[in-house]
C-alpha cells in the first residue's frame, strides 16, 4: 500500500499527517515539535505533483505532496487511470485540506516571503497544532481501513478487485 | 488486429470542448481535411458536456489508426501537478506508464472557445454558450489537426522504440 498524503503546497499539513503515521510526531505534540520536523514548511510551489518519502510504514511507502487546486481532480484521476490502464496498484490518497484553518492559512501564505518567514512558520505550526487531533484521526482512518480491508478499499482507496 | 502501443490522453481545462475535439480528429471521429459544421462538434461523445464533478475521470473516445486508446480529461489549472503526481505514484508502484502519452490542448483554445465554455458550463446558458464555443472550435479546428499530427507521430515514434 504507499500511502499519499496531500494538500496544497505539501509544506504543513500533509507534512505532519506523514510524520503522525510514521511515529515521528506523536499526537500530544506541541508547536515546537512540529516547527522541529524537517520537512516543515519546505515544500514550494514549484514543488507541486512530487512526492516526497518520509519514510516506511510495516513496509510501505508514506509520502506526502503538494497538489495545489488538484486535490478532488487528482483522486478521480488516479482512480480512473488505474481502472483504465488495468493496473493493481494499492494506494491510498488522504485529502488533508478539511483540516486547512485560517492560522495554516495566513501562516502558509506569509512564510512564502522571506522577511515574514519566521511570523508565518510559527502561525502555520500553530494552526497545524490546533488541528493535530483531526489530522491524526486521518491518519488513523487511513492506517486502520488498509489494514482491516486488505488491499485497502473506503473513499480513496483504489485496488482492482 | 490492434497491438496497442499506448495511452493518449488529451487534456485541457474541463475535458468538453477543445480536448475532445482533438481526441475526436484523432480516432476520426471529426475530419481533417475540412472544418466540421456546429451539429458535427454538438453531437461528438461528451462534447460541452461536462461537470465541475467530472472533471478528472477519463473519457475513451476511441482507437487511433496506429491502435493507440485515445481519451480526454479535464485537470482545470492543476495538470502539471495532477500528472507528476500520477506519473509518480506509478513508479512507487512500479508499474510502467511509460506509454501513456499527454496532450495538453491549451494552447490551441481561443477567446471564443473560453467565452462559450463559461457561459455554457460555468453559467449554465447553453444555449447561448455552446454555439459560441462550436464556433471557436471551428476555428481552432487546423491547430488541433497540428497537434493531433505530432502526437501521432510520438505514437509511432514510441511504438517503433518498443518494437522488438
Amino acid at each position: 500500500m504507499i500511502y499519499y498524503y496531500h494538500c496544497y503546497r505539501g509544506a504543513h499539513l500533509s507534512c505532519v499527517a506523514a510524520a503522525l503515521h510514521l511515529g515521528v510526531l506523536k499526537p500530544s505534540a506541541g508547536v515546537k515539535d512540529i516547527l522541529g520536523l524537517e520537512y516543515f514548511d519546505v515544500l514550494q510551489n514549484r514543488d507541486m505533483g512530487t512526492p516526497v518519502l518520509a519514510g516506511h510504514s510495516k513496509g510501505d511507502p508514506v509520502c506526502f505532496l503538494g497538489l495545489g487546486p488538484g486535490s478532488k481532480i487528482f483522486a478521480r484521476y488516479a482512480q480512473s487511470v488505474t481502472k483504465e490502464l488495468q493496473v493493481e496498484l494499492p494506494y491510498k490518497s488522504v485529502d488533508c485540506l478539511g483540516c486547512l484553518n485560517l492560522f495554516t492559512r495566513v501562516g502558509g501564505f506569509t512564510s512564502r516571503y522571506r522577511p515574514l518567514k519566521n511570523l508565518g512558520r510559527r502561525l502555520a505550526a500553530r494552526g497545524v497544532h490546533k488541528s493535530l487531533g483531526k489530522i491524526y484521526a486521518l491518519v488513523l482512518q487511513a492506517r486502520d481501513s488498509s489494514s482491516i480491508i486488505s488491499g485497502g478499499a473506503g473513499e480513496k482507496s483504489h485496488t482492482r478487485p | 488486429m490492434w497491438i496497442i502501443a499506448c495511452y493518449v490522453i488529451y487534456h485541457c481545462y474541463g475535458g468538453s470542448h477543445s480536448s475532445v475535439a482533438a481526441a475526436a480528429i484523432h480516432v476520426g471521429l471529426l475530419a481533417r481535411d475540412k472544418k466540421p459544421g456546429r451539429r458535427e462538434l454538438t453531437e461528438l461523445p461528451y462534447f460541452d458536456s461536462q461537470k465541475a464533478q467530472d472533471h478528472g475521470f477519463l473519457q475513451f473516445m476511441g482507437r487511433g489508426k496506429e491502435g493507440a486508446l485515445v481519451y480526454s480529461v479535464g485537470f482545470e489549472t492543476a495538470s502539471a501537478p495532477v500528472i507528476n503526481a500520477a506519473k509518480n505514484l506509478f513508479s512507487l508502484g512500479r508499474e510502467a506508464a511509460e506509454n501513456v502519452i499527454y496532450v495538453g490542448t491549451r494552447p490551441q483554445i481561443n477567446n471564443w472557445m473560453i467565452a462559450g465554455g463559461i457561459i455554457s458550463r460555468l453559467l449554465g446558458l447553453t444555449c447561448l454558450g455552446r454555439p459560441l464555443v462550436a464556433w471557436g472550435t471551428q476555428l481552432a479546428h487546423r491547430g488541433l489537426v497540428g497537434l493531433v499530427e505530432k502526437t501521432e507521430a510520438r505514437v509511432r515514434d514510441l511504438s517503433a522504440g518498443e518494437a522488438p
